[in-house]
């Protein structure tokens, strides 16, 4: 794997929010023991991906933090998951804070008292969900450039001169979700930027730096589309053209929640109460604060800003804050109130003047441009058993390390197309241009893999035809069956002869023979997963079908 | 332009299927259509007697501009349309290199179009479709832009979307200003375009300016969830008003009979029923070059100042590449013609001079441009100041920031202060001073001499300030008011805190509304006024109150004429415009109160007051039941509501007027008038007359003076009622 071992630490810390996620109903119904970062994406468990980004980046200081109830299955992965021990040393760490449950809020997590006593720098955040081939050096240096500061970044307040100190700011990825393998109703979120101004160097060259702009404004899709239909047009405010004579805006743009955050961004998460999410709240609220005069004193940037000059201490002084969703009458009472404790505060400092005329820092973003074929240009969420499956369906497309060419090889190359040759009898079809077949698999004759990734240890028996389906470890797939478009959960057998399409079948789960399905979730109620023993007898009927027909059926 | 390449692109379309002569010519020949009356009066009181285009900017008529960059561009037929003083524009054209017979010319045709009774752009545009003098690609630009773009990618771009697609009707060429303050950017109008980033297209036009109510522009959603998925807003561009345009858009223009603005009617309004006319506009956006229109003054200041600094190369004056110039570029960055001569001491700097003229001893000049012929005497300063042609400005002046046009003679000793403007041949004492910008002509709006006013301008003047009654007639929001002087400031506007920020204004009940920025909040939405032009309606309610006041005044003048057609006319205005009582109550007093003034003035017969007002209300058959009905109709609130719009019309139009104590004896003469037609009654009067709004203001207390006499006669008239009551009683 080509990680940059020998790359100086970049003094970041990376968090990798493990759950909550709940986005995967079929998958992680019972989200302790499977954890949907534990999801496989092309055979890989899904928080490998991050974890691999964050060492790819430079940054070894890696947490990943996870509900308690959760932790015991993730430590479990981290020490036995082939892929995951196979990543290089230091091992990341696990968190499991107190209060965090699977309805916390991502801004809520960093306000939790664990990770404010972790994070002691400038730090990055992360989804375990997500896939990025892109080079997150290329980002570090984007952000470093363009937003940090050099008194934050050294952390000495003796090179800034009073109140002039630049404080850093942060920065975002989005990418465009229909650029490659496009999946109908991926979450979109509507963004809008406005140019840096243009420095007089020309920028490296590959550098991402013409892709980076600062963002002024970002909602998600959904909540636009309400807002245009209420208002039976796109409002956009005067004052965002004033202060930003030139706006780009997207709507098909997501965010990679892939953040680059100062450390004071947990004051000011801290500070602002009603901030639940990151994506939505705290990025929203911090774009808009930096042309929108008088939202950055209402939501104390100022302060957060300055307290963090002083000494770090915490000022817990201010309780309710404005809400970014709802307006209730008592929301006007605490913005009242906040803004009286505002204006007693700085007369006190004797700042008033000052203050209005603050500028927060800005949040830059980087906008990903996909280009086909390239390597190192996935980015790409993964929050929906569809996204799962296209996803791990394009990962199945990179050539493998033994096909391609040691130059442009993808991080995510496997060494092999097929890890178990042994296991696949002649007289099979496999396409392996865009296929995985992953350990331990066996393949009897006469079967048809086209575009499908096959975890560990599944078997495919004889005459069964698999077109762009995604198999989870174990699964057992009958004679003659016809799986199209379909999600296979872990050890679930599927019954010979059965006909399904566009279905996701949930771990563990028994499905009759001869089954007829199309565009289904086959699950199990509570309860009534298949039994070890039940599993044992289908296995045993299997083995006497295929001792039947006179063939041997090599149980590797 | 190479004509090579232009015959290449064309044959390159040769599998069209074959076409009649004339459109075939169309595909090779690049037309123009020059417009060089704006219907705008944005450079009053200079255009009373000059066209706009043939104003100098540097010396040179603004129109060689436009026609140089025409020719530049490789237009070869060029159609120009003047309005006013179409003469003087036909005879410069036909004096110049431009003129079908000279041989100079690089245009094969060039020819004037005269419309008859044209009130706008639209108009004009209306009656070349109906001509169809235009039958390929044309460019359309106004008589006014001063631009150096060599526009061969963009025509190469344009005629390659027509091909793809008969809907791609029109490319505007802009010009990306920067996201600073860029001096060509114009002020008080800001255009917002959204154009989309990977085909140009054109999704949304919108305009900004600091009078509006509304801090929102408003796009139609189906930008986002249809057209496009990546955009930009841009309000950085400068429109030099400069498009491509195939015939379409002139039928377009036909179809939609009420657009009168290129830009603010016809291109927001094609864009926003984009599914109904289904055509498609593009923009081309230039980041070099250089292209503005001097559309108003400042404009022209803008304009002045790039070609001083080079900006507009190669029209620069010392590249003389206008006929017969002999400019020479000295030290300082001083351009002077040949024959022009300065005084060894005087000091010049960053400015041009024309030939013939003579500078005096002692005399300082910085960033400004004097035409030909001029004298300027000794110890003059001059400080960003324009002196057009064959001007004397006398020893010791010192003029700042200023407009002097042709054959202005300034005494000894004045001092003109920034702002101001000087038309043709106005002639100043000496030792005058103005404290304040002054704007002087020797004729009125509509071209007459005017009464000279000797007490300001010293006993050898010949002009008076000058007043533009239309003025008045703008709405307070309209944003035009902001570029009517030569200064842009918002000092003496009214501007509603909200559109600058709401947080700070109300911190609390605003709340909901900045914090979500996109979102619907009820003070909004109770508003319900989206910017100034997005819905119709809106723009129906800034054009009632002028429509409304012509159509009445010119009913009024006819005087002998019946009301009623005129009547009518109102009432479908009103309905057309969904008029409130109070808009139609304003026009009915402005237009009565205005021709009640007309009637004082010399001119007009010289009548007096009171003679006057009853004129105004009783000479046409039906006005005074007109008033009763629309104007006044109804109770004692209403009756004060209309006189107090009497006397503001009154404050309005009686200003600077030599009559001013005649007309001033108006307000009392027409509360008479329509006291004796029973219009108004006593309580209505009386109760105007303990209305605090009606001394709002010095001059608005002044005229209600003038009414004591007739309230007190009222007010004794009631008691003498009363007292006979009384003495009835008493002698019962």
């Amino acid at each position: 794997m080509p990680h940059a071992l020998s790359m100086a630490s970049t003094g970041l810390q990376a968090l990798i929010l493990c759950g909550p996620g709940s986005s995967f109903p079929t998958f992680t119904s019972n989200p302790d023991e499977n954890p949907k970062a534990l999801l496989p994406i092309a055979n890989r468990p899904m928080v490998w991906y991050p974890i691999d980004f964050c060492l790819r980046t430079g940054i070894t200081n890696i947490t990943l933090i996870c509900p308690p109830s959760a932790s015991k299955a993730l430590t479990a992965a981290l020490n036995t998951n082939p892929y995951l021990t196979a990543l290089p040393l230091p091992r990341p760490d696990v968190l499991a804070p107190a209060d965090l449950d699977q309805n916390t809020g991502t801004a809520e997590i960093l306000r939790l008292p664990e990770i404010r006593k972790l994070v002691v720098g400038d730090f990055v955040v992360l989804p375990c969900d997500l896939v990025c081939e892109l080079a997150g050096e290329q980002l570090l240096q984007a952000w470093m450039v363009k937003s940090a500061s050099l008194t934050g970044l050294l952390g000495t307040r003796q090179l800034s001169n009073g109140h002039q100190s630049r404080y850093s700011g942060g920065l975002g990825v989005w990418y465009d979700t229909k650029a490659s393998a496009p999946v109908k109703g991926e979450e979109t979120d509507f963004i809008s930027t406005a140019p840096l101004p243009s420095s007089p160097t020309v920028s490296p060259k590959g550098s991402i730096f013409p892709n980076v702009s600062k963002l002024v404004y970002s909602m998600p899709t959904d909540s636009f589309n309400d807002l245009t239909e209420e208002r039976k047009a796109i409002p956009i405010r005067h004052g965002l053209m004033k202060a930003n004579p030139r706006v780009r805006m997207y709507t098909n743009h997501r965010d990679a929640h892939i953040y680059i955050f100062p450390r004071w961004i947990l004051d000011f998460i801290k500070k602002n109460e009603r901030l639940e999410s990151i994506g939505e709240d705290v990025i929203g609220w911090w774009a808009k604060a930096g042309w929108q005069s008088g939202l950055a004193e209402k939501l104390q940037f100022g302060e957060v800003l300055r307290s963090g000059d002083d000494d770090g201490e915490e000022n817990e002084s201010v309780g309710g804050r404005s809400s970014p969703t709802e307006s209730t009458p008592d929301n006007q009472d605490n913005s009242k109130a906040a803004t009286s404790t505002n204006t007693t505060t700085d007369d006190k400092n004797g700042l008033t003047a000052t203050t209005s005329a603050f500028e927060p820092p800005s949040i830059l973003a980087y906008i990903h441009s996909h280009k086909e074929g390239a390597t190192g240009s996935i980015v790409r969420r993964v929050d929906t058993a569809q996204l799962l499956l296209a996803v791990s369906l394009q990962l199945a497309k990179l050539p493998s390390l033994e096909e391609a060419d040691a130059e442009s090889v993808s991080p995510f190359a496997h060494p092999r197309k097929v890890a178990y040759p042994e296991g696949v009898k002649p007289r099979t079809t496999i396409t392996k241009q865009d296929s995985l077949i992953g350990e331990n698999v066996t393949v009897e004759e006469k079967t048809s893999i086209k575009e499908t990734v096959i975890g560990a240890g599944c078997q495919i028996n004889e005459g069964a035809k698999l077109s762009q389906c995604l198999l989870m470890e174990g699964v057992v797939v009958g004679k003659g069956c016809k799986l199209t478009r379909c999600i296979l959960g872990k050890r679930c057998i599927i019954g010979a002869g059965s006909v399904l399409t566009d279905c996701e079948v949930q771990e563990n789960l028994i499905v009759e023979p001869r089954t007829e399905d199309k565009d289904n979730k086959l699950m199990s109620s509570e309860g009534l997963e298949a039994t070890e023993a039940e599993m044992e007898e289908v296995l045993n009927e299997m083995d006497e079908e295929v001792a039947a027909t006179g063939e041997d059926l090599d149980l590797e | 332009m190479s004509h090579k390449g232009k015959n290449s692109a064309s044959s390159a379309k040769g599998k069209k299927p074959a076409k009649s002569n004339a459109e075939s010519k169309g595909e090779d020949v690049l037309q123009a259509v020059v417009l060089a009356d704006s219907f705008q009066d944005r450079f009053k009181p200079f255009t009373v007697e000059k066209p706009r285009c043939l104003l100098p900017l540097a010396n040179t008529p603004l129109i060689e501009y436009t026609l140089e960059f025409l020719a530049m561009n490789g237009v070869q037929e060029v159609y120009i349309y003047c309005g006013a003083h179409t003469n003087q524009v036909e005879e410069y054209i036909g004096r110049s290199k431009w003129a079908s017979s000279s041989k100079l010319s690089p245009f094969s045709v060039l020819q004037f179009v005269r419309v008859a009774d044209a009130r706008s752009v639209g108009d004009v545009l209306r009656d070349m479709d109906k001509r169809s003098l235009v039958d390929g690609d044309f460019l359309l630009v106004h008589g006014d832009v001063v631009s150096n773009l060599i526009l061969d990618d963009a025509l190469a771009a344009h005629r390659k979307r027509r091909e793809a697609s008969a809907a791609n009707i029109m490319t505007m060429i802009l010009h990306s200003g920067g996201p600073e303050e860029h001096r060509t950017k114009t002020n008080g109008i800001t255009p917002v375009f959204v154009v989309d980033t990977k085909t140009q297209r054109c999704l949304h036009y919108d305009e900004m300016n600091p009078l509006q109510s509304d801090h929102y522009l408003s796009m139609d959603p189906a930008i986002a969830e249809e057209l496009s998925t990546e955009f930009e807003i841009r309000a950085d561009l400068i429109d030099a008003q400069i498009d491509i345009c195939t015939p379409e858009v002139l039928a377009l223009w036909s179809e939609s009979f009420d657009y009168e603005l290129p830009r603010r009617n016809f291109l927001h309004g094609v864009l926003k029923d984009w599914e109904l006319n289904g055509k498609m506009i593009y923009a081309e956006i230039f980041e070099d070059g250089y292209a503005a229109r001097a559309s108003n003054l400042q404009m022209y200041d803008s304009i002045s100042r790039d070609i001083l600094g080079r900006w507009t190369f190669p029209f620069i004056p010392e590249n003389n590449v206008f006929l017969k110039q002999t400019f020479k570029k000295h030290i300082n960055n001083v351009i002077i013609e040949t024959g022009a001569s300065h005084a060894h001491d005087a000091k010049l700097q960053n400015s041009v001079i024309g030939t013939n003229t003579s500078i005096g001893s002692g005399s300082k000049i910085t960033n400004s441009i004097i035409g030909t012929g001029c004298k300027i005497g000794s110890n003059v300063t001059l400080d960003n100041s324009f002196i057009w042609n064959n001007t004397t400005v006398g020893d010791g002046t010192t003029i700042s920031k200023s407009i002097l046009a042709g054959d202005v003679v300034v005494g000894k000793g004045c001092s003109i202060p920034t702002g101001s403007l000087i038309s043709y041949c106005v002639q100043i004492s000496d030792n005058i001073s103005f404290s304040t910008a002054t704007v002087l002509s020797t004729v009125t709006s509509t071209g007459k001499q005017v009464t000279k006013d000797i007490n300001l301008l010293g006993p050898n003047s010949n002009a008076a300030p000058f007043f533009d009654p239309e003025d008045d007639e703008l709405d307070d929001e309209d944003p035009s008011r902001l570029q009517k002087s030569l200064i842009y400031s918002l000092a003496n506007f009214n501007l509603s805190t909200s559109s600058i920020s709401t947080f700070n204004s109300d911190d609390e009940s605003d709340d909901d509304n900045d914090s979500n920025f996109l979102s619907a909040d009820a003070a909004h939405s109770s508003r319900s006024r989206l910017s100034s032009f997005a819905s119709d309606d809106s723009a129906g309610k800034m054009s009632f109150h002028a429509d409304a006041v012509h159509g009445l005044l010119d009913a009024l003048r006819a005087d002998s004429g019946d009301f009623d057609s005129a009547k009518l006319e109102f009432m479908g205005l009103r309905l057309a415009n969904n008029a409130s009582d109070a808009m139609m109550r304003k026009a009915v007093a402005t237009a009565f109160t205005r021709r009640a003034v007309e009637l004082v003035t010399p001119e007009h017969g010289g009548l007096d007051a009171s003679k006057a007002a009853e004129r105004a209300f009783t000479a046409c058959k039906g006005a005074s039941k007109f008033v009763n009905e629309v104007g006044v109709g109804g109770g004692e609130p209403e009756q004060i509501e209309f006189i107090l719009s009497l006397q503001r019309a009154l404050q309005h139009y009686s200003k600077g007027q030599e009559q001013q104590t005649k007309s001033s004896t108006l307000l009392p003469a027409m509360l008479q008038q329509l006291y004796a037609l029973d219009i108004l009654e006593e309580e209505g009067i009386l109760g105007w007359w303990e209305d605090a709004r009606a001394v709002d203001g010095e001059s608005m207390a002044a005229l209600k003076e003038k009414c004591k006499v007739l309230v007190e006669w009222l007010e004794n008239a009631e008691e003498e009622d009363d007292d006979d009551d009384d003495s009835d009683d008493d002698s019962d």
